[in-house]
């Protein structure tokens, strides 16, 4: 059974500091158990601006088992699949402790983001470009994040504004545009 | 014919009859009676001379607002020594509980006084007030306020006990090392840490907003595992190479346990095996809670070797220790041979006086427990004073150990000695009056006199013990 007193509890926490770190946790409904992370592209790498999403899934061990983490984003990184988005990071799997929490694992993905591994990927593809053409690497890496992390976000920002303005309430249009994936004929479906 | 001090402010001290004596004069000289204070403020009028009855008016005594102390202003035109201290006409000084007074510039010819403080439950009591950040006292595994805290070691780490006792059954489950949650050292040890429990009682009484619902707390304590101190295994992943004896000796500091080399009767102590240490010899055992057998007493909760290798057929030699069967048995078969010296609040006298109640009655005092614990498990006994835990469960078949069975005699005396008719005690005891304070009372620890003088197996009619 989770401990949902601590999830409640993280949650108060990451807002208090979202303005300082970026990093932001939000339930994508009622049960604490799917909630969606967000994390800035650290400065001084390819994916400085960018706007991260993580899908979040918490175990019913939560807090005695790491929560599943899935980067919703598309991302080149040696570490991160850039097909479906998973990430091999050592805290996130055997090296879990139960002090650790949403905000402290979001942060060791943003450091991850800073400094890849490549000798143990996750992705091969990324992994092997990193190590023998460098260059193209970080200018794959900083096109990915232009085209997905920014866009998307600047994108949502405009479908936002867009149904706000016909005189829909924000907080519902958000969480609809949500729920349909950032499609915004579908949302408007859904809001009339 | 006995007189008691007078003093000038005798017309307010009528109007007051509630006032309660808080201190005393006792006088060296038993021929004079000892000066008694109710009021916070007195002047004093008593013997001064040691060849003369004559009361004189020599001193004003002031209660001073901490309780215990007092300040003394000198009424007389001589001098008065304080603890070896001069003290001149009009001077003030504080006096404590036990100073010595002499209403006079020195021994010879004056009387002695011994100021003392009737001490009440609670008066003295001194409370500091410290400033805490409450997210220093938090578990850092539920992000709440610690709840049964234990303290793991080498790194000395606190968590919940339930918190952390989820963790180690998740880490033996995987059969891997006990990671500190907190730093990730090794963990080899875990037990209570009964200072911070106590910090954490005390910030809850602060501040009520932290207190967990009782649902919480419950499903904590059903995983907490750490009742004494735990030794953990290394948790050495062996999986691919047998388990020899030689591993035992590297872990030489932790494991002297038996069942860690052989197999005894049919149980052998795996790689990552919790392990109990004896709090009698310090030998170690390994923690089996389906076993049928008891490895706890259930008065004081802690971990005890005697019955569980006494169910075994294993007995003491010279590489591991092991206890004797008693120092973990039953109730109905521990044995007494002499009244605990904690029966009675360690009041020797007033043991004395059952020792010899007992012996006039004809009886032993095996005897008469035997027949106390047939009434204490017939439920025929008020338990609430008992010093065990798990009090309302134990019956004559509960394993305790040594100290708890002890603790176990004490309290039953106690009752006995209520149950006693007057006819049978001593003729010079029956006619003592009862202590205000009875058990509770603190004065007949240190006053012989007092503990003689007055009844103290009775209850308090005075005092927040009451």
């Amino acid at each position: 059974m989770i401990d949902l007193a601590r999830v409640q509890k993280e949650l108060v926490e990451c807002s208090k500091d979202a303005e300082g770190s970026g990093i932001k946790v939000s339930p994508k409904n009622d049960n604490l158990v799917l909630l969606i992370g967000t994390i800035p592209g650290p400065v001084g790498t390819p994916y400085e601006g960018g706007i991260f999403q993580i899908d979040i899934t918490l175990p019913d061990g939560y807090p005695f088992e790491p929560p599943k983490m899935q980067f919703k984003t598309k991302v080149w990184h040696p570490n991160i699949s850039s097909q479906s988005g998973a990430i091999c990071l050592d805290i996130l799997k055997d090296q879990w402790s139960p002090a650790l929490t949403l905000k402290t694992a979001l942060l060791s993905v943003q450091a991850l983001l800073s400094a890849p591994q490549p000798d143990d990927p996750q992705d091969a593809v990324v992994a092997q470009q990193y190590l023998k053409d460098y260059q193209t690497f970080v200018n794959t890496a900083r096109y990915w994040t232009e085209s997905f992390a920014k866009a998307s976000s600047r994108g949502i920002e405009d479908k936002v504004q867009k149904l706000v303005e016909m005189g829909f309430p924000e907080a519902r249009v958000r969480s609809i545009l949500e729920a349909v994936g950032g499609d915004e004929n579908m949302a408007l479906e859904r809001l009339l | 014919m006995e007189e008691r001090g007078e003093c000038s402010a005798s017309a307010s001290a009528s109007a007051n009859p509630s006032d309660e004596i808080w201190a005393k004069l006792v006088l060296s000289d038993e021929r004079y009676s000892d000066v008694q204070i109710s009021s916070d403020e007195k002047v004093i009028s008593s013997e001064i001379s040691a060849t003369s009855n004559d009361k004189h008016s020599w001193c004003k005594i002031v209660r001073n607002p901490d309780l215990c102390s007092a300040t003394m202003e000198n009424k007389s035109q001589n001098t008065i020594l304080v603890d070896g201290v001069k003290v001149h006409s009009d001077d003030t000084i504080v006096i404590k509980d036990g100073s010595q007074i002499i209403p006079g510039p020195d021994r010879e010819g004056f009387v002695s006084y011994k100021f003392h403080i009737m001490s009440g439950p609670d008066i003295c009591q001194r409370q500091l007030k410290i400033c805490v950040d409450v997210n220093h006292a938090k578990c850092s595994i539920c992000l709440n306020l610690w709840h049964d805290v234990v303290t793991v070691a080498p790194c000395l780490h606190n968590f919940c006990n339930g918190c952390f006792s989820e963790w180690l059954r998740r880490s033996k489950e995987r059969h891997s090392a006990v990671l500190c949650p907190q730093c990730r050292a090794v963990v080899h040890f875990a037990g209570k840490n009964h200072f911070l429990r106590t910090i954490a009682e005390d910030m809850l009484r602060a501040d009520s907003s932290l207190q967990r619902s009782h649902d919480e707390v419950a499903l904590l304590d059903t995983y907490a595992l750490v009742r004494s101190n735990l030794v953990i295994g290394s948790g050495k992943k062996n999986r691919k190479r047998a388990y020899t004896p030689l591993d035992d000796q590297s872990d030489g500091t932790y494991h002297q346990c038996q069942q860690c080399v052989t197999e005894v009767a049919g149980f052998r102590c795996k790689y990552d095996t919790v392990h109990l240490q004896c709090q009698a010899c310090g030998g170690m055992m390994p923690s089996r809670t389906g076993f049928g057998i008891p490895q706890y007493c259930s008065g004081c909760d802690r971990s005890f070797c005697g019955a569980y290798w006494h169910a075994l057929g294993v007995t003491g030699n010279g590489s591991y220790p092991v206890c004797s069967q008693d120092t973990l048995r039953p109730i109905s078969d521990h044995s007494i041979s002499r009244i605990p010296l904690l029966a009675h609040e360690k009041n020797l006298h007033e043991q004395n006086i059952t020792d010899s109640c007992i012996r006039q009655m004809g009886r032993t005092l095996p005897d008469v427990i035997s027949e106390w614990i047939a009434k204490f498990e017939n439920r025929e006994i008020d338990r609430r004073r008992m010093m065990l835990n798990h009090a309302e469960m134990i019956t004559a078949r509960t394993f305790v150990c040594q100290d708890c069975y002890h603790k176990l005699v004490s309290f039953l005396l106690y009752w006995f000695r209520l149950s006693i008719p007057k006819h049978l005690l001593p003729p010079d005891e029956s006619a003592r009056e009862d202590c205000w304070y009875g058990y509770a009372c603190r004065t007949q620890h240190r006053s012989q006199e007092h503990a003689q003088k007055r009844n103290h197996v009775c209850r308090p009619t005075r005092g927040s013990n009451m």
